[in-house]
Order: structure tokens, then C-alpha cells, then sequence
């Protein structure tokens, strides 16, 4: 009775072969949706670490400018980060640039108000932020996947960490970037370094951040607090943005993010 | 009209270059080598914090600052620059002969301060006052032999901001416009000088309301009209209408007033503005402004006056191309319909000479208006900073009368706190020409900027 059973389940199982096949086949595609739904979720949880954790929060922050590996030039600035897409960065240091006001009014909407002659100016997403390595786009706008899509290329050790590496395309040219390799790590979703590359597919800069521990004046707990972004086209130039405190729950009127409001205060 | 074709031609040549730069400079830079990724793969990113330079502030320093920030502490910004002005006078030109209508040094020294004070008084910030004064000593001696100093106050003013509202009294400086050299809807404060529009901070009393709405803002504007000492009582009104776009954004603008003194009416301004973001990097706007009346005095060939109440139309259009970092470049084309034709100029200065000739008054002098003696002007700038150190700012301002004015800014930041600047000038042109005419054509500007 038993040798029975055995044989029809040796019989049964050869007849599934095909069957199994056939819908192992019909499951391709989907398998193929759920690598870019990870991908997706990957970048998703990996954003949220940094622009979840500053909605409506006023952050002050330090600039630091390396030529060279000296410390070329140093700003502090106030950042009022409502979301992705409504940032007022203002500069309170050094004397001479206080009172400049960098503005994201909406998606790809930049503004640049100078105090000395009391006008604001449309400027790019991929202008330097204060002639830096950062543009205005790696700083005020850190949410990647309304501009690219994530492609999941593995996984890979970063800093004896391990890490889901992703690459994101530019989803049109008007971005910054064409591609950009992201590295997050595994346990946390915690972002650990970003590559851009220009559309002639070259390196162009890296972004490296971590969280300080312990953390900073008010922020949350594992948000990314300190960046390097480091230039690859020419050694020894770098910039380091350091939040130096953050407060959360800052409630901030619409208008706060409007060009019209950067000459009445 | 050679001319015209020439500066038109270097333009287009100079717009398409420059449109291009992004993609030269970075064809031009080698690719990194996999030995300077490797370099860059093996370092700690963060190494670089380690060896911050002795004397940046703590973290904990720049909290207090952050404190020192909040309501009930006055914010103080101030400025001092001295500087030495070395001049070439022009003694030929025919508004000022021999330097004897409006006399001028070749030399001079010229201290000058400025003070900003401001400080909220409720912790949701919505009621703020500031002040802004500036004051100036210079070596120009008075007829009566003291020192020439002026002490001007530039802002004095409380704001309010609610819910979509805000409201200014007091005197306070607010521009009105797109473009960057040129403004002809910027009338409700003291127009600028367009190759160097950081000089004018002066504004004006006013009352001024504003509602905004979404994407639309309406400003109301109520001031008296212009006068350095106060003394005018004629009431002026504004009303701007703004609509700002993702990629571009509008404004409408109407400025009006009462009656002058002697019943002529105000000239009444209807104007309009925009910007666009047209390309990565380049900005494209444009202002024009239709006025209702001409008080200008034109003169005919006898040098007699010419009224010519008429209206007419002052526009601009622009572009500004950002090259990275601050690497920009301006360019504008002002059309003045005010300003004078050749036939118009050439008996502007024949009237100028006669009444100089006869002695018994010079006020046609002070007719003479810089961008204002053509109907047509080219403003082309360019701005730069160099090793974050330097600061490099040229500017050129071409009129159609074939003269022309250069202004080299150059600054070096000795440290956060100091700035050295250089600043040359030069003015050329025939007698019969705008900056032919001007009273210096060389100058050397020497300065020490102290900012806290």
C-alpha cells in the first residue's frame, strides 16, 4: 500500500513538470513588476528616512565649502522644509550673504532672492547652491522617485554594511541627472550614498551621508543629518552640509513658499 | 545701422556660445579615470570633518546664535567701507566745460555706513519692525569749506503678515519688475543705476497691503510722491497683479496719482512684466510700461523748448544664462521711447551750450539723464566667483549714439568679515554723445568693506 502511494506521487509529480513550467512562465512578467515594485519600495522607505522626518521642520544647518581639503568658505543657513517640493533655504552667515534666499515654490520652481538689490531671480534646479558641489535640487529636494525610476541591481557591501543598490533613471532631460546610483541599507533603509551621472553617463559627484550619533538638537532618531558630496571630476573638492538643529512641527502658512513673499520678509 | 547689425551679430554669437557652455565644459573635462574612482571609492567621506580648521564655530556656539535669533533680541547687520576715488576728469564735454558748471575732484575719499536693525515682539513672528540707515563723510568740501556728508534714512518700517495677508507702513524700498538692469515699471521708488543696482537702497514712505491666494498675489500700494526731503503732499497709488507659474510667471502693474501742483496730470503708468524658465539655466524676461504723459523738455534746432506731451512706451527684454555655480551672464535691450533721437540730442547739447554761454542759469544741465539721451541701449553682464574668494562683476552699457561705459568690479574676501574691492571705470564717446559727455571718464575705486 505504501510502495502504491509512493509510485502515484512519483507519477503525479512528473505529470506536474510541464504544468508547473507552463505557469512559472505565465508568472515572468509579474515577477519582473514585483522586482520594480521592490525597487520602489526600496527608494520610497529610503526618502522617507530624510523627507519624512524634515516635513514641517525649521532646520538649521552649516555649509561647509573644502577646496583642496582646507576649509574654503563656511555659511549657515535656515532651512524651512514644508515638503519636497516647498523648501526656503535662508543664508544668516557670513555677513555678506545674509538674507539670501534660496526658494523651491513647487516642482522644478527655484528662486534665488538677493537682499543687496531686493529682487528675486528664476534660477535652475541644477544651479550650485552657493557656488558648492551641491546643486539646488541635491539639497532642497531630496525625494528621488517623482524624477526617476528605480531599478534594483542587487545587493552589495558599503562601509561593512550591507546594502540594496539601486539604479535610477532620469524619467525625462529636463532633470538634473541622468542616472544615479543609490546605495540603502538593508536593515534600515537608511541612505547611504548616492552616485549622479551626468547624460554623457559620466560620474559626475557622490553623496555620502550618515546620521551623527548622538543625534542632532531635536531631529528624530536615524535621519541622515550629515552629507558630503564630493566632486569626481576634480579631486579634493567637496562640501559638507551638516544639520546643526532641527525643529519639528513648525507649522508653516502657504505663503511662506511663494516668490512673492521673498521681498516682504 | 552697421552698428546695430555688428552688436546684434556679436550677440547671437555670444548667446549661442554661451548656451552651449555647459555641454563644452563638459566635453572638454577629462573623464575621471578608474584610479581617481578607485582613489575616491577607498576614502571615508567623512574624513574630511575630522580636520575642520581651528576656529570654525562649535555646533554649540551656533545654537546660541540661533537663540540670540529669536524675538526679543534686536538683529543688527551693519556695514563700513571706506574708499579712495581716483578720477579722469572730462573737461571737454559740452554740459560741464572746463569743469566749471558742476566742479568735481579728482580725488576723494569716502566713508560710508550702513545699520540694519530689526526685531519681532510676538513668538508667531507676525508683527516685526526694522530700521535701515546709512550715512556718508566724504573729502568733497561744501562752498562754505565743510566736509560733504550726507545721513539718510532708507527704511522705517513695521510689517504685519497673517494668513494670505500682508501689510507694510512706513518707508520701505520694494521693486517692482522682472528685469535686471533696467526697470521701467520700478516707479514707485528711486529708479537704480543699471550697471550697478546695488548702490540705490533708498525706498520710500508708503502704506502697503497684499493678498495672496494660490498661485495669484494683488499688492496695493499707497505713497506720496517722490521728494529727498519729505516736503511733497500729492497722494500716488499702485496696484500690481502678479500670477506666478510654474515655468513662468506675470504681472501687471497701474501707478497713479493726483494732480501736480501746477494742475498737470500725473503721468499714470499701465505696465507689464514676465519671466519664464526657457531652458536649464536660462531665464527670459521682459517689462514695458506705456505712460500717459511726457514732461521731458525736448529743444528744437534754435534751442528753443519743444513740448511733446505725448504717451510713450518704455520696454526691456532680457535673458540671464547661468554657466554653473555663479558664472552669469546678463543680457538687455532697453527701448526708451523718451529718450532723444540724434536730431533731439544734437539740440539738447547746442541748447545746453547756449545757456551755459550766457551765464544766468545752468539748470538745463540737470537734464541730462544717463540712459536717457538715447532711445536705445545694450546692457551686457557678466558675474562670477572665482576660488570662492573672489568675486569678478563686468558690465558693459551700450547706447545706439556708438559711446559706451565699462564698469570692472573685482572683490576678495579676506575673510568672512572683510572684503577688499577694486572697482574701474571708463566712459567714452564723441562730444555729441551720451557718455561722451560724461563728467568723468576714468575712475579707480579702492575699498575696505567691514561687515558684521
Amino acid at each position: 500500500m505504501q510502495q502504491k502511494r509512493c509510485t502515484k506521487r512519483r507519477g503525479w509529480g512528473i505529470r506536474a513538470v510541464p504544468l508547473i513550467g507552463m505557469l512559472l512562465m505565465a508568472f515572468v512578467p509579474l515577477a519582473g513588476l514585483a522586482e520594480e515594485i521592490t525597487a520602489l519600495q526600496i527608494l520610497d522607505r529610503a526618502d522617507d528616512q530624510w523627507d519624512l522626518n524634515l516635513r514641517n521642520a525649521t532646520v538649521e544647518l552649516e555649509f561647509l565649502v573644502y577646496r583642496e581639503n582646507a576649509l574654503r568658505k563656511t555659511y549657515r543657513m535656515t532651512l524651512k522644509y514644508q515638503d519636497t517640493d516647498h523648501v526656503l533655504a535662508e543664508t544668516t552667515f557670513p555677513p555678506r550673504n545674509e538674507g539670501e534666499k534660496m526658494l523651491q515654490a513647487g516642482r522644478k520652481n527655484y528662486w534665488l532672492f538677493l537682499p543687496n538689490i531686493n529682487r528675486a531671480v528664476r534660477i535652475s534646479e541644477s544651479n550650485s547652491l552657493s557656488n558648492s558641489d551641491f546643486s539646488n535640487t541635491d539639497l532642497l529636494s531630496p525625494r528621488l522617485s517623482k524624477e526617476y525610476t528605480p531599478k534594483l541591481l542587487g545587493s552589495e557591501k558599503l562601509r561593512d554594511e550591507d546594502t540594496y543598490k539601486l539604479e535610477l533613471s532620469a524619467r525625462d532631460e529636463s532633470t538634473a541627472y541622468a542616472r544615479i546610483i543609490y546605495w540603502v541599507r538593508k536593515t534600515d533603509y537608511f541612505p547611504l550614498r548616492r552616485d549622479f551621472y551626468t547624460f554623457s553617463q559620466q560620474l559626475l559627484k557622490r553623496l555620502d551621508m550618515k546620521a551623527s550619533s548622538p543625534a542632532v538638537a531635536g531631529a528624530p532618531h536615524g535621519m541622515p543629518d550629515t552629507f558630503v558630496m564630493s566632486s569626481v571630476l576634480e579631486r579634493d573638492k567637496k562640501t559638507v552640509v551638516r544639520y546643526v538643529k532641527v525643529t519639528p512641527g513648525t507649522g508653516f502658512p502657504p505663503e511662506t513658499f511663494r516668490e512673492s513673499a521673498l521681498m516682504k520678509r | 545701422m552697421k552698428y546695430w547689425l555688428r552688436v546684434a551679430l556679436v550677440m547671437g554669437v555670444m548667446h549661442m556660445t554661451l548656451g552651449n557652455a555647459d555641454v563644452l565644459a563638459e566635453s572638454a573635462q577629462e573623464s575621471p579615470t578608474p584610479g581617481a574612482q578607485r582613489a575616491l571609492d577607498n576614502e571615508d567621506p567623512f574624513a574630511v570633518l575630522d580636520g575642520a580648521k581651528a576656529g570654525n564655530k562649535t555646533a554649540t556656539d551656533r545654537t546660541v546664535d540661533v537663540e540670540r535669533e529669536k524675538t526679543g533680541h534686536i538683529k543688527t547687520e551693519g556695514s563700513v567701507y571706506l574708499r579712495n576715488i581716483q578720477s579722469d576728469l572730462n573737461e571737454d564735454l559740452r554740459i560741464n566745460p572746463g569743469n566749471r558748471v558742476r566742479p568735481l575732484e579728482e580725488s576723494r575719499n569716502v566713508l560710508e555706513t550702513r545699520l540694519t536693525l530689526s526685531d519681532s515682539h510676538d513668538e508667531a513672528r507676525q508683527w516685526r519692525w526694522l530700521f535701515k540707515g546709512f550715512g556718508s563723510l566724504t573729502s568733497e568740501r561744501e562752498p562754505d569749506g565743510s566736509l560733504r556728508q550726507e545721513m539718510r534714512m532708507d527704511e522705517l518700517f513695521v510689517d504685519w503678515k497673517g494668513e494670505g495677508w500682508f501689510a507694510n507702513l512706513g518707508k520701505r524700498r520694494i521693486n517692482w519688475g522682472h528685469a535686471q538692469g533696467f526697470n521701467p515699471v520700478n516707479v514707485v521708488v528711486p529708479p537704480r543705476d543699471p550697471l550697478d543696482p546695488s548702490r540705490e537702497t533708498e525706498g520710500q514712505p508708503m502704506l502697503w497691503a497684499s493678498r495672496v491666494t494660490g498661485p495669484w498675489s494683488m499688492d496695493l500700494v499707497l505713497t506720496r510722491n517722490y521728494d529727498r526731503a519729505y516736503l511733497r503732499d500729492q497722494n500716488r497709488w499702485g496696484l500690481k497683479w502678479n500670477f506666478a507659474g510654474r515655468k513662468s510667471d506675470y504681472a501687471l502693474y497701474y501707478f497713479d496719482g493726483e494732480r501736480y501742483r501746477d494742475g498737470r496730470d500725473h503721468e499714470r503708468m499701465l505696465g507689464g512684466s514676465f519671466s519664464a524658465d526657457i531652458y536649464p539655466g536660462i531665464t527670459l524676461y521682459s517689462e514695458a510700461a506705456r505712460f500717459e504723459h511726457n514732461y521731458r523738455h525736448y529743444y528744437n534746432a534754435s534751442g528753443a523748448l519743444l513740448p511733446k506731451d505725448d504717451p510713450y512706451w518704455q520696454a526691456v527684454i532680457g535673458t540671464g544664462l547661468n554657466l554653473g555655480g555663479r558664472r552669469q551672464v546678463t543680457l538687455e535691450y532697453y527701448s526708451n521711447a523718451q529718450g532723444y533721437t540724434p536730431a533731439e540730442r544734437a539740440n539738447y547739447f547746442l541748447a545746453a551750450e547756449t545757456q551755459i554761454a550766457g551765464g544766468a542759469s545752468t539748470s538745463i544741465v540737470d537734464e541730462f539723464r544717463v540712459t536717457g539721451m538715447n532711445r536705445g541701449y545694450v546692457l551686457v553682464g557678466y558675474q562670477d566667483e572665482i576660488r570662492e574668494r573672489y568675486t569678478l562683476d563686468l558690465s558693459a552699457l551700450l547706447p545706439r549714439d556708438r559711446s559706451y561705459s565699462l564698469r570692472l568690479q573685482g572683490k576678495y574676501a579676506a575673510s568672512d568679515y572683510y572684503e577688499l574691492r577694486l572697482v574701474l571705470l571708463h566712459n567714452q564717446g564723441s562730444r555729441d554723445s551720451e557718455f561722451g559727455n560724461s563728467p568723468v571718464s576714468n575712475a579707480v575705486e579702492l575699498g575696505l568693506s567691514v561687515g558684521f
